[in-house]
């Protein structure tokens, strides 16, 4: 999904935004069709249910409608400003729900395209990334959660944490490097060397 | 770690290897933080009922008023909005026993709200579809996303069955169909080229249908002969539900497709 929706040059991103100010509804529908999976893999990352997830995901698009008349192309593309929008929603959540998830109720298990044996892998699955996860320096797993959750460009992740392009690739680089250990990812240099042959 | 991963950053191998990290750990949140395409449909609906709520009257000729208008709505009040409309349109709360199923048991009544959360119900199946799409040409399977395409196409030609009835939403159908035009055309690149007659089949079919919408007229019957689609060739059948196929019904029943075929006839 991530190759399909990086095709789209920012710039027709943001014709779409300007149709979307302007009171378009098909606008609208083709924004929320271009992020909202992204958007809800983010927010899932954090909440952890996927009934929050759902539950946010509509709080955050009600509150981009609401802010997009304020939105400025300039300076920020459209993608990094909606997850700051979908950023701080997730704090704001956090911060006024109290009722925490117990280890038992963490996965919502409701996912009715999956059987118990593969709900169970993709369980396990979860819990071994945010394992890793919490491995890295907050500013670390920031930078690998809009890379790979959000799929936001080192540019975009700048200027959302407010650091140079650079400073966001290097941080990116030392975060992987950890996580090759923790995840065991399957990058041998010989494996590499095969897949390049 | 062995010698070889100390290497310097700028060396090749070593960026092969960390482009191949990248990869794996894309592909193992996919497979971890799985997409819920019926949580993305459901809130899609509602948030685009809030974005009417909230849009300008008229764009052209009043944007100064329809942007006051705008602001002065809070997003509060579009979502409880948001709420009413989707209770009375449909008479159950997300996550319940679909629209459908309402209708098959006669809840609704009034054939024209009959009408609207049929054709909401098979907007949300159509859209549900694209993700999986999606997802599944990611995958390389032609065989797997061939089967997707299809339903895709069968879900249209049961919408469009469902456009025929007196008091559908010719427009919300319009512009719903026109962003999952949208959606369609930047999947072409990852379309393997074993699917792409389908693909470009399917493109046309939804061409064609809001073409058929953009004068505000339910389109025009397809030529269907009435038999289900060729399965061998891929391409997707054009013609109405009541075809024998059950997978034109909506969401969540079995036989809601064969009542609006009765209807719609």
């Amino acid at each position: 999904m991530f190759r399909v929706v990086d095709a789209v040059h920012e710039a027709v991103v943001d014709r779409i935004v300007a149709r979307a100010r302007a009171g378009d509804s098909a606008a609208l529908a083709e924004i929320y069709d271009l992020y909202a999976g992204r958007v809800y893999r983010f927010v899932l990352q954090r909440l952890r249910r996927s009934s929050d997830a759902e539950d946010l995901l509509q709080r955050i698009f009600l509150k981009m409608i609401e802010a997009l008349p304020r939105y400025e192309a300039r300076g920020m593309p459209f993608k990094a400003w909606l997850f700051r929008i979908a950023r701080n929603a997730v704090i704001d959540y956090e911060r006024t729900r109290h009722d925490h998830a117990s280890l038992d109720d963490v996965f919502d298990l409701s996912d009715a395209q999956l059987g118990p044996a593969e709900l169970a892998e993709s369980a396990a699955e979860m819990d071994a990334v945010r394992a890793a996860l919490d491995l890295l320096t907050p500013d670390q797993r920031d930078v690998i959660v809009y890379r790979f959750f959000a799929g936001l460009s080192p540019r975009e992740i700048g200027l959302l944490m407010d650091k140079r392009e650079g400073t966001i690739r290097a941080l990116q680089f030392r975060a992987m490097q950890t996580l090759r250990s923790s995840l065991a990812l399957r990058i041998e240099l010989a494996g590499a060397e095969g897949a390049g042959a | 770690m062995s010698w070889r991963a100390s290497l310097p950053f700028g060396s090749a191998l070593a960026r092969l290897a960390h482009q191949r990290a990248e990869r794996e750990l894309a592909r193992r949140i996919d497979g971890a933080f799985r997409i819920d395409p019926d949580a993305i449909a459901r809130v899609r609906a509602q948030v685009l009922i809030a974005g009417s709520a909230l849009a300008p009257v008229t764009v052209a000729s009043v944007r100064g008023t329809g942007a006051r208008a705008r602001r002065s709505m809070p997003v509060v009040v579009a979502f409880a909005m948001v709420i009413i409309v989707g209770l009375v349109a449909t008479g159950v709360r997300p996550g319940e026993p679909s629209p459908a199923s309402s209708l098959a048991a006669g809840g609704l009544g009034s054939p024209v709200a009959a009408t609207a959360a049929s054709i909401t119900a098979y907007l949300d199946r159509s859209a549900a579809d694209l993700q999986s799409v999606t997802t599944t040409a990611r995958s390389g399977d032609p065989s797997a996303l061939a089967a997707v395409l299809m339903r895709y196409g069968t879900d249209l030609a049961a919408l469009e069955a469902e456009l025929h009835m007196p008091g559908a939403d010719l427009v919300t159908a319009g512009i719903l169909l026109r962003s999952q035009a949208f959606e369609l055309s930047t999947m072409a690149s990852v379309i393997p080229a074993a699917n792409e007659n389908l693909f470009r089949q399917l493109t046309s079919d939804l061409d064609r249908l809001i073409a058929s919408l953009a004068n505000g007229k339910p389109p025009a019957s397809p030529p269907g002969n009435g038999k289900p689609a060729d399965a061998g060739n891929g391409k997707p059948t054009a013609s109405p539900p009541g075809n024998g196929k059950p997978t034109a019904s909506p969401p969540g029943n079995g036989n809601a497709a064969a009542n609006g075929h009765a209807k719609a006839h």
